[in-house]
């Protein structure tokens, strides 16, 4: 199901410079304004720390993208 | 994986001594992984890991595993025939009526292999419960598939979402489309393995979480690799893109997307937009949303008792 709340933060921190420096300092505090519940919280504190969610540029993040393995057989 | 390749093999004898039809059928097979029959951390383990961790023992699952080997292979076959753009496909090599026909004989051994069961134990009640989930559930991934690949509105349309889908229909069609699959292939493991229709369930649920990861995975590469853009092929990036990206980065994947747009560096150009508009951020968010989703049911199996530790295996090497 779509997450508007989820939406929403990534929206914020992808087109203001602003929040997204907020974020990058204290992203828990980021994440509190905007009404995730509790999975989504986690889920977004793990992507960024895994993969540099705002912290990584496009260039960064692809290349971590491209050097995990996805093992999973092609859908239907 | 040599029990699995016999298992598959026993299937495969009964194309023998028909011209051309056994070695095309070995060369469906051996796509799944390059010199071999099988292919490590395959869909088609996770009966046999399921049923392990219920029951101590993968071997009355690998009727299964080899039944869920052949469909996939059956599944690539007609994946190559529907999208026609790979020059190394089963239908450029062999003609499109031959891959066809290839595909539907590995369906019917697929289904073949699962009276396999038998050699194991399995009563015939039980047997006839497995054929109805895993046929159930694989028409409910060839409906997915149909509402993938249906003929969408133009992106230029002007609608407000421009025809394409919205997110919960996306993650309707994945559920449908993928983690059917997955969802299939953990039920029937675990029905092979316990009569406890509760765990069953849970089985069935993680399987559902992993295989929407899953899509969402193969999403994500879609975009870096962007073979997705270039196919014009409408994934979760694309949906948070068209619903939130500001005007100019909406313009640019409308025109890129639209059936009048020829030009390859559109496709760079698209894929840096969706990285810079947390499109490509967003969807591995809610990829990490489903592979929690799959430990926390794990956890909850494990205070059931049931040993999980290797289903972790299949959850973590998702993409990142």
């Amino acid at each position: 199901m779509k997450s508007q709340a989820l939406q929403n933060l990534v929206k914020s921190i992808f087109s203001d410079e602003s929040v997204k420096a907020e974020f990058r300092k204290d992203p828990k505090s980021v994440i509190a304004k905007f009404g995730l519940n509790a999975q989504e919280k986690k889920a977004v504190l793990s992507s960024h720390s895994t993969l540099g969610l705002v912290t990584g540029g496009s260039s960064q993040l692809e290349a971590t993208l491209k050097a995990s393995n996805s093992w999973m057989a092609a859908p239907l | 994986m040599t029990l699995l390749e016999d298992e598959v093999a026993k299937a495969l004898k009964y194309s023998d001594g028909v011209s051309g039809f056994h070695a095309i059928l070995a060369d469906a097979l051996s796509r799944r992984r390059p010199g071999s029959a099988c292919r490590e951390n395959d869909i088609s383990f996770l009966p046999l890991a399921v049923c392990q961790s219920l029951c101590g023992e993968y071997d009355l699952a690998l009727p299964a595993a080899a039944a869920f080997h052949l469909l996939l292979a059956a599944a690539d076959v007609f994946d190559d025939l529907e999208d026609a753009d790979s020059a190394d496909s089963l239908a450029a090599k062999y003609g499109g009526g031959l891959a066809l026909n290839a595909g539907a004989a590995l369906i019917f051994m697929a289904e073949k292999a699962l009276s396999g069961l038998r050699r194991f134990g399995a009563a015939e009640g039980k047997i006839a419960a497995i054929m109805e989930t895993l046929n159930t559930f694989y028409i409910r991934a060839c409906a997915g598939q149909h509402l993938d690949i249906a003929p969408k509105s133009n992106l230029n349309t002007g609608d407000k979402n421009n025809g394409i889908m919205s997110e919960n229909e996306y993650f309707e069609i994945a559920e449908m489309k993928s983690a059917a699959q997955f969802e299939s292939a953990c039920r029937i493991g675990a029905m092979l393995g316990t009569e406890d229709a509760n765990i069953i369930d849970k089985f069935s649920a993680f399987g559902r979480a992993l295989g929407t990861a899953a899509q969402i995975a193969d999403d994500i590469q879609g975009v870096v690799e962007g073979q997705d853009i270039l196919n014009r092929k409408i994934t979760l990036p694309i949906i948070y893109a068209l619903d939130n990206a500001d005007t100019m980065t909406k313009n640019m994947i409308q025109s890129g997307f639209s059936s009048a747009s020829e030009e390859n560096n559109q496709v760079e150009k698209i894929k840096e937009a969706l990285f810079q508009c947390g499109a490509v951020h967003y969807a591995a968010v809610r990829l990490e949303l489903c592979r929690q989703q799959a430990r926390e049911i794990l956890a909850e199996l494990g205070r059931d008792g049931i040993g999980v530790d290797a289903l972790n295996y299949y959850v973590e090497p998702i993409l990142v």
